[in-house]
């Protein structure tokens, strides 16, 4: 190493002039004779540590935070709660008989009774399924369609970003209601979550794919890419593991935003008559009917509401803690 | 060690993510016992706010006979009547009837006849049938009701539909007005209202979907403005009696050849003469093949009348003797043409309105109480105003300044102005205010018993609901459907349960018929009924 | 940029063609028949629809009614709907209420997210932050028909502060609800893109080497932060405006607002192409130049985008 740094130091004199024949007055850097330098201090490298990267920092910053852990908690309760309704509740969501209308809750049906006479309750905790696939999924496709899109496109600019914009731009003028007759159309018989996935999907990947875009042409001109370019790395890689960690933060602030209003525009949907079938439990379906009561019994409306609120936050903050680990540019407190 | 928990946190997400996906579907029962078989359904257009309703039936059904039971929305309205009229649908279908004129027949006819107008189910009984051409060819009135009641004993048996409620006439007003009063087509009678400050009247009302013309309007956001914009030859008092309006009478021998004579001295709004040839002439327009208006089917009974291509009715099926007189004649005999007469298709037109109907749609000069305030008082998708007419001679005066009709397209938001005293009169509720809106609206809203009738039809093609088996199952299902508690809950009081195929307030009405009992909850029988049949042919 | 603009406006037209191809497509795979559904609960003649299909050319193949369509447009005469009103006035009476409903939107959304965003943004972590995560939750949570109801029922009723519905000419008083209960959910998105903008931004070198010069707060944040943050919130912004445009249908019906939003939902539901595509059509125009300016906007937010290059 001492070999290295003498070497360094003849590189950086005034070219072809031997140090030793320099007089003193015209020395333009300082340097410190090799003994009075602790080279060690500057250029120690513990090599039993093992080698870091983006990932791996990322994870080790987001263990240390209380946040991660409360929203990894309250994310898998939703979880466990949609994937096994049964352990939740005994009642059958889709019992419903009309001598229990709107009935107050008592033993056993915690939340009492709805308009139709089914157990309030039994339908929030079987209605997580649905909700949450819908969100999940719906975000998971608009997301790594928007990415991949917008990325490309503003990465590679020129006729790629010409054309995939302008796609986008085509893509954006569906009307969600059309989109969503004709497709439910198509699944006519079968219209399950997956219907509603793919017609959320299909005008939702808009948003990200701008946002994307944007991100990434405001990344791809600093320093940090010029330099990686003449380093020699591809423009595939450099886009993978150098662009897009600097530019995903507002991507996954608006995955995560977008999941809570996916699982809203459900209800929006059943609203306009275009959802979800009544043989699937799910909270949208249960909001848009509760507002037929708003006045008189808005507790109709608090519990689903209130599980989607649950659950947007949920994952807020996963999408919160996430964001702040990955992001290389935040300050680590 | 980092790396292994990092890896497994990231594969458990991925486990539990699949599992959510292969797992996401109906959502598996807990309790209610698992049912089998295929699904009874009932299809409905989902932008027709039928849903609530539509669900409790099926919950009825389904957990008094123990099948599967549910709604099958059609996404649009379109959808739903295409596959209705192509006969494309698979399942029970909603349907109901609102009266063209206030008479039991018109329940009748055009739904159960044989190869009928609006017979969707394709329903042929030839007992019915005859039953019914005698009550058309009946004497008295009295004579027809008691036949029509018979021909409905035959429908009970038979169940085409199952009948469900009839829709109430619901309606509130502002503080701002009084003297409210609510017609046989359950809507307000607006000549009548009364404003203590002056000024017109705003009334809830909806885009008409066709240019005002009588008969190219057949829905009730233009037929509304209509209704007080014409006057024909006779009108429907607030009991449904028939009276002469236009009509100085109406004279026939044999129910065929019916003779007009006209009351004298009567102007349109411009002044144009009301004579002869305003109706005939107008109702020749509206028949003409070519001029594709909607609402042609009235003139089908009027000889001369042809869908396939031109025909003038005029020297055919309609005669002008003199000015002020003309004949009419039928292909038939049918002794409630006259009640015919008052459908605003019979509408007169002024000699001007065929020099340029385009602009005579969006500017019709009519000789009803009311007039257009003027060229362009019809504002698309925004109000209609309507001014008092001088030239109206009749009984219907207008005791007010002027209608403004305010087009809305969500019900909310009409209730909302109501609630505000922003709008005057409305004749219809909300599903959001169905609970709240008789104590909101005290001593301000009317709901009472109208001719709308609501049900669902299980078509004569459907598997399992032909011949015996299907009687059975009718009668099973029509059993199995709680009425009383579905109105009372649901709808809170503003549709009453059905006692028969028409409505409680037209002339001759019985509740009383033979068979009527298939209209009670009683799932007992329903079951027992359900089980036989499936000894016929497994469900 | 001449040149660049140039491109950008020449590409306009393939994406009209795109789009207009596409949307009518889309309408003609809709299940049912526009036409039968004309004679409402009680059918219509089969003659009478054969002729109105004839002479609306809905006998002909797809493509066939397409350039119908298209070659109307070069002579503005868009057709006439079912309910024989021209195409061109319904979208000419549909339009001006809305984009008086979608900038209003738009300036509060706008206006408000940036500040509250941009405080959030500095104090990360404190109660404001902390408060403003729970407003966006509560907003996002809640879908707008319900928000719309529960304003005009508490605001508009109740207290009676503001008309409960928009009437015939709605002034700025009347559309400050429905805007209100429209920009709600956008205002989440973009609160959220500032606060996580800003505060990236606030740890910036360029930040620090400013504070350390000594120029105040308030032109550090207003100067230095503000401006680099902007660019995914313009992009947002930018996209919003068609969106608030067309997705308004459900805050429509509420307020009772004859905009874009109820024209394109009844148009759909009958079935009728040449209204969606013409609707349509402005939306995207509106789209495709609101998104030209936010990329004109970026180059001037930010020196190290090229687009020459």
């Amino acid at each position: 190493m001492t070999r290295d740094h003498s070497r360094a130091a003849d590189s950086r004199g005034p070219a072809d002039k031997p140090p030793s024949k320099q007089p003193a007055a015209r020395q333009d850097h300082f340097f410190a004779d090799p003994d009075e330098v602790v080279l060690g201090a500057v250029d120690t490298f513990d090599e039993s540590r093992p080698p870091s990267s983006l990932w791996s920092d990322a994870w080790s910053s987001l263990r240390r935070q209380p946040l991660f852990w409360v929203a990894t908690a309250l994310t898998l309760l939703i979880i466990v709660v949609a994937l096994f309704p049964g352990l939740f509740s005994s009642a059958d969501p889709q019992y419903c008989t009309l001598t229990e209308h709107l009935e107050k809750p008592r033993a056993g049906h915690p939340f009492g009774f709805d308009r139709q006479g089914c157990d309030v309750y039994s339908r929030v905790v079987y209605g997580a399924r649905a909700s949450v696939t819908v969100g999940l999924l719906a975000t998971l496709f608009a997301s790594l369609i928007g990415t991949v899109i917008g990325a490309t496109a503003g990465y590679y600019g020129g006729w790629a970003d010409s054309i995939l914009a302008r796609l986008t731009d085509i893509f954006y003028a569906i009307p969600v209601i059309l989109a969503a007759i004709v497709v439910m159309q198509v699944f006519r018989s079968r219209a399950t979550v997956f219907s509603v996935v793919v017609v959320i999907s299909l005008f939702a990947w808009v948003n990200v794919a701008r946002i994307a875009r944007g991100a990434v042409m405001g990344v791809k001109n600093a320093d940090f890419i010029t330099a990686a370019t003449a380093l020699g790395v591809s423009r595939f890689r450099i886009l993978l593991r150098h662009v897009l960690p600097n530019a995903v933060a507002p991507i996954i602030v608006t995955a995560t935003t977008q999941l809570g209003t996916f699982i809203v525009l459900e209800a929006t949907l059943s609203f306009l008559g275009l959802g979800l079938p009544s043989s699937i439990v799910s909270w949208g379906q249960d909001i848009s009917s509760a507002q037929a009561n708003l006045r008189t019994d808005p507790a109709l409306l608090f519990y689903p509401a209130g599980a989607l609120a649950l659950t947007v936050l949920a994952f807020i903050m996963m999408g919160d803690a996430v964001r702040d680990a990955l992001d290389p540019k935040a300050v680590r407190r | 060690m980092k790396i292994s928990r990092q890896t497994a946190a990231i594969a458990a997400a991925a486990v539990g993510l699949g599992l959510v996906v292969t797992g996401c579907g109906p959502a598996t029962k807990g309790g209610g016992g698992d049912k089998t078989g295929p699904t009874f359904q009932i299809a409905y257009n989902a932008d027709g706010g039928h849903r609530a309703w539509v669900d409790a039936v099926a919950n009825s059904i389904s957990n008094t006979l123990g099948i599967n039971a549910s709604g099958a929305p059609d996404e649009t309205f379109t959808a739903f009547r295409t596959a209705i009229t192509d006969r494309t649908i698979k399942s029970a279908f909603r349907s109901g009837w609102q009266a063209d004129y206030p008479r039991m027949s018109n329940f009748m006819l055009p739904l159960y006849y044989t190869g009928a107008g609006s017979n969707d189910g394709d329903y042929s009984s030839a007992e019915f049938d005859s039953l019914m051409d005698q009550a058309n060819a009946a004497a008295t009135d009295d004579e027809a009701n008691a036949l029509i009641r018979q021909a409905q004993e035959v429908l009970f048996k038979d169940l085409p539909a199952i009948p469900l409620w009839y829709q109430n006439t619901v309606g509130g007003w502002s503080t701002k007005v009084s003297n409210v009063e609510f017609n046989w087509k359950s809507v307000p009678v607006f000549e009548g209202i009364t404003k203590a400050e002056g000024g017109a009247i705003t009334a809830w009302g909806g885009e008409p979907q066709n240019p005002l013309i009588p008969t190219m309007t057949n829905e009730v956001n233009g037929g509304n403005i209509l209704d007080i914009l014409f006057a024909q030859l006779v009108y429907f008092d607030a009991n449904g009696e028939v009276r002469n309006e236009l009509a100085e009478s109406i004279e026939t021998e044999d129910s065929q050849l019916f003779t007009i004579k006209i009351k004298p001295n009567q102007v349109f709004a411009n002044g144009e003469p009301i004579n002869a040839a305003a109706f005939v002439d107008a109702w020749n327009y509206g028949a003409l093949a070519s001029n594709e208006h909607l609402s042609a089917s009235f003139f089908e009974p009027i000889e001369g009348f042809s869908w396939e291509e031109d025909s003038d009715l005029k020297g055919k099926g309609l005669n002008i003797i003199d000015d002020l007189t003309f004949t009419i004649k039928l292909v038939a005999p049918q002794a409630d043409f006259p009640l015919f007469l008052g459908y605003s298709a019979f509408a007169p037109l002024p000699a001007s309105a065929f020099a340029d109907i385009e602009a005579f749609g969006q500017n019709p000069i009519g000789n009803g109480p009311y007039k257009m305030a003027g060229p362009g008082a019809w504002e698309h998708d925004r109000q209609a105003t309507l001014v008092p007419n001088e030239n109206y001679k009749g009984d219907r005066q207008a005791k007010n300044e002027g209608i403004t009709f305010k087009f809305y397209t969500d019900l909310n938001a009409a209730y909302t102005d109501l609630q505000a005293n922003n709008l005057d009169v409305m004749h219809a509720m909300p599903e959001t205010a169905f609970s709240t809106w008789e104590t909101d609206l005290a001593g301000r809203m009317v709901n009472e018993p109208s001719a709308i009738f609501q049900s669902f039809t299980i078509s004569q093609n459907l598997d399992h609901f032909k011949g015996e088996e299907g009687k059975l199952r009718r009668a099973a299902i029509s059993m199995a459907i709680d009425r009383e508690a579905i109105t009372e809950k649901i709808f809170q009081g503003t549709r009453s349960p059905a006692q028969d195929f028409t409505s409680p307030v037209l002339p001759g009405w019985s509740g009383d018929i033979a068979g009527a009992d298939v209209l009670q909850y009683n799932p007992e029988k329903a079951k027992q009924l359900w089980e036989e049949a499936n000894k016929i042919s497994q469900w | 940029m001449a040149k660049y603009l140039g491109k950008r406006l020449l590409q306009l037209i393939p994406v009209f063609f795109g789009a207009t191809l596409l949307i009518y497509a889309l309408v003609f795979l809709m299940p049912g028949d526009p036409i039968a559904a004309l004679g409402g609960d009680r059918g219509l003649n089969e003659e009478v629809a054969a002729r109105i299909r004839a002479e609306r050319h809905l006998d002909q193949p797809f493509l066939i009614q397409y350039l119908y369509y298209i070659k109307g447009i070069f002579t503005l005469d868009l057709g006439t709907t079912l309910n024989a009103r021209p195409v061109l006035e319904v979208v000419a009476n549909a339009y001006p209420v809305t984009v008086k409903l979608a900038l209003m939107a738009l300036a509060i959304e706008a206006v408000m997210g940036v500040a509250t965003g941009l405080i959030a943004g500095l104090r990360k972590g404190g109660v404001f932050d902390s408060t403003f995560l729970v407003v966006s939750l509560v907003v996002i949570a809640v879908p707008t028909f319900v928000m719309g109801y529960v304003l005009q029922f508490f605001i508009g009723v109740k207290l009676g502060w503001l008309p409960p519905t928009a009437g015939t000419d709605p002034g700025f008083k009347s559309l400050l609800m429905p805007a209100c209960a429209l920009a709600a959910v956008s205002y989440a998105y973009v609160l959220r893109l500032t606060r996580v903008s800003v505060f990236e931004t606030s740890t910036a070198d360029f930040v620090r080497t400013a504070t350390a010069k000594g120029l105040t707060r308030h032109r550090v944040v207003s100067h230095h932060i503000l401006r680099n943050s902007l660019i995914p919130v313009v992009t947002f912004l930018g996209a919003d405006l068609g969106a608030l445009m067309g997705g308004a249908v459900v805050t429509e019906g509420v307020f009772n607002i004859h905009g874009v939003g109820h024209a394109l939902l009844q148009a759909i539901r009958q079935m009728e192409p040449s209204a969606v595509v013409s609707l349509v059509t402005v939306l995207v125009m509106v789209y495709m130049l609101s998104n030209l300016l936010v990329d004109l906007l970026y180059a001037a937010l930010d020196p190290r985008i090229r687009y020459d290059s």
